[in-house]
């Protein structure tokens, strides 16, 4: 084989990449790849193949990332993935499996190889990674032992740090050769258990450490986080400030943004007026298409900009499994797997992903019952029409001090609502539509790892924002064009989009909002940032905003189109529950392939908020009858 | 199987915080979910050490074979028999 050969004719080299979860298999896949594929620390997060190419010494490899399995033959969607990969690599061109394994852990890394050394295929390496962490714990591996014993070659590495990826990369090119020539040392063993005593053998051959072992912070946090008495409390503080921080965070920028937006609309105007544009053209493209996304832009990308990376670091810590852990109890309750907790905490930041995300559990009917949920928790885009809705409609009655708090504890409670309607929904789909046994099912707990909080700031940032601006640009233009020439045009003196309103109008009032309301959710099935910036725009009938992102100016549009406590309450339950937004819908669709979970993905969450706003409404009625 | 001053058997739910046993068997399971729990770690011979109690309910996590937590229903944690306990 020739080792510089680089045109193409010649089949890129393959390597797979196996090891057991939380080991950085998506660190060394990044590094190795040069992608940003977002690393979440715990259990099951990395749950598609991914595919991903690199050159070294002029010859392409392609490297496939398997799913973090325990093992090789298993149970869930996600661990499925692998077997499959494994078998089809036997038909493929000759390749190599990298096994990774974790230093501080390599009884199991090592049995997960011998596992793989039952029925190899190919070539294959052991990489053991987190050797920074180990040496600082006193482990230390006498690799030469562990690769005869093995009879694989094994090397040890830091895979955060880029010069142990060249060292990778070159041991892999170097061994490719030799180990297809060779071919590799079958090591049978006859069950688990044997396997184990084998791993554990070797392990204490190869493994010493030098020190007793250190007195763990992590473990004594756990146990503080997980106490009968502050767990839960603590969970909704750390919660509850990272929503104050995105609030009171997220202000100030978004009075910038608003002011400066506004103060170059104008000269825009002029500048198309001047080269000749039709009014028509000025208007959809200044005060439709312009205002719209302007207003995306400053009162919607603050928040998210600021919740998703400290969210993301919440994640990389390793927080979210102890939150599953915590909960537990309620999942019980419901039939469902803990890990369905770490779906809802996914759908916060993207119901699409949460979809995805889905794949972790157990079992199918487990599986549908939590994509059908998933869309209870806010995403990021709702999330600011939240915090906006809290912040105009009740926030503004509360004293200055407490300005930030108050949307806070209500954006919260929200949360709450979303997570006991998740648990009465998936009760009550678990014992009608998608009956499961009691199943067994066991959620890991990672080291808590120190998030490299630089580095996820500027990444999950620069992600974050990118796509939140595409996607702004992409559908809330068109959008933004089409409400303006609704409410420009008109029918007999009407505006077309007064018309279309209050064809709705019925409906939204028997549910205590309006048609306006119900019209602008209709219209955001793209995406749910537009909801409020279509319904502002269509208050104004002119189809025009006067100030974009003022609250108080807000709060006096909808006080005068006849809002109150009640109808704001009841737009923040609908904007919880109701249909998923069409991206979530397609994902829906890719993954279930079954147009019955589509259906009930889009009338679950109607259902349940034709129904919460209802009592509502009645609620707030008696009320009124009562005092 | 190891041997040990204790040979009597017990289910891992009567196992105490902070003491550590080895497990000896799974019984009362199907095989689909036997094997889903050897396979992620639950293997014979293995020590195993509660943890952490979960504030809401039948939850615990066990430290599996000196490293790591994972959590396990009392449901399944039941039916796996332990033997040869000792302290931490």
């Amino acid at each position: 084989m020739n080792k510089s050969k680089s045109e193409s004719g010649v089949e890129a080299r393959s390597l797979y990449l196996l090891g057991n979860p939380n080991v950085g298999k998506s660190t060394v896949f990044n590094a190795m790849t040069g992608l940003r594929q977002h690393t979440g620390n715990w259990s099951g997060k990395t749950v598609d193949a991914a595919y991903g190419m690199f050159t070294y010494k002029k010859t392409e490899y392609k490297l496939i990332d398997l799913p973090g399995t325990h093992s090789v033959n298993s149970e869930t969607a996600e661990e499925r993935t692998v077997g499959d990969a494994l078998k089809t690599q036997n038909k493929s061109e000759s390749s190599i499996t990298l096994i990774l394994a974790d230093a501080t852990r390599m009884k199991r890394g090592i049995a997960l190889a011998l596992e793989f050394l039952e029925n190899p295929c190919g070539g294959a390496v052991l990489c053991v990674n987190l050797c920074d962490i180990a040496e600082k714990r006193g482990l230390k591996i006498d690799y030469e032992e562990l690769s005869l014993m093995l009879g694989i070659p094994v090397i040890g590495i830091t895979a955060k740090r880029k010069s142990e990826i060249s060292r990778l990369k070159e041991m892999i090119h170097t061994k490719y050769e030799e180990l297809n020539r060779d071919g590799i040392r079958r090591i049978q063993t006859q069950s688990p258990s044997e396997r184990l005593k084998l791993a554990e053998k070797i392990t204490d051959c190869c493994v010493t450490r030098s020190e007793a072992a250190p007195t763990d912070l992590g473990e004594r946090f756990d146990r503080i986080v997980t106490s009968k008495l502050v767990g839960i409390p603590i969970m909704l503080i750390f919660f509850g400030a990272i929503l104050w921080l995105t609030i009171c965070g997220a202000n100030y920028p978004s009075e910038l943004l608003s002011q400066l937006f506004a103060n170059i609309k104008p000269h825009i105007t002029v500048f198309l007026k001047n080269i000749g544009f039709p009014s028509v053209l000025i208007g959809i493209l200044c005060d439709g298409v312009y205002d719209t996304v302007t207003w995306i832009t400053a009162v919607m990308l603050p928040p998210m900009a600021i919740f998703f990376p400290l969210f993301t670091l919440l994640e990389d810590l390793g927080f979210l499994p102890r939150i599953a852990f915590n909960l537990d109890g309620c999942y019980t309750r419901s039939n469902m797997s803990g890990k369905q907790c770490l779906t809802q905490c996914m759908g916060l930041g993207c119901n699409a992903v949460g979809v995805c995300g889905c794949r972790i559990m157990p079992n199918e009917s487990q599986r549908s019952v939590a994509i059908i949920t998933n869309c209870f928790m806010p995403c990021n885009g709702r999330f600011a029409l939240l915090i906006s809705m809290s912040a105009i409609f009740i926030g503004s009655a509360a004293p200055k001090g407490l300005s930030g708090l108050i949307p806070m504890l209500c954006v919260l409670l929200l949360i709450c609502v979303a997570a006991i309607m998740t648990w009465l929904v998936s009760f009550i789909l678990t014992k009608t539509l998608f009956k499961s046994e009691g199943d067994v099912f066991a959620l890991e707990l990672p080291e808590y790892r120190r998030p490299e909080i630089l580095r996820t700031l500027t990444v999950s940032l620069i992600n974050r924002t990118l796509r939140i601006v595409g996607r702004a640009l992409l559908v809330s233009a068109p959008t933004g064009a089409v409400i303006w020439l609704l409410a420009n045009a008109d029918a007999g003196g009407v505006p077309l989009l007064t018309l279309i309103a209050g064809f709705f109008d019925p409906f939204g009032k028997f549910l205590g909002v309006d048609g306006f309301i119900v019209l602008a959710f209709i219209l955001s099935l793209p995406a749910n940032e537009i909801t409020l910036p279509i319904l502002v725009m269509s208050y104004l009938a002119s189809g025009t905003m006067t100030d974009v992102g003022g609250n108080e100016v807000l709060r006096s549009v909808l006080t005068e189109n006849s809002w109150t406590i009640a109808t704001a309450v009841n737009m923040m339950l609908l904007t919880l529950f109701h249909w998923p937004c069409a991206t979530t819908l397609m994902t829906i669709y890719q993954e279930t392939k079954s147009k019955k979970i589509l259906a009930l993905s889009v009338l679950v969450p109607c259902a349940v908020g034709i129904i919460l706003c209802l009592c509502v409404k009645y609620g707030f009625a008696l009320l009124n009858i009562v005092f | 199987m190891h041997t040990s001053q204790q040979n009597s058997l017990k289910r891992l739910t009567n196992l105490d915080i902070g003491k550590t046993a080895f497990i000896a068997g799974i019984k009362g399971l199907r095989t689909e979910q036997k094997d889903y729990l050897t396979n992620t770690g639950f293997v014979s011979g293995e020590s195993i050490t509660p943890i952490l109690l979960s504030p809401t309910g039948n939850c615990t996590a066990y430290r599996l074979g000196g490293c790591g937590l994972i959590a396990l229903r009392d449901s399944a944690a039941d039916k796996i028999l332990v033997t040869g306990e000792s302290y931490e």
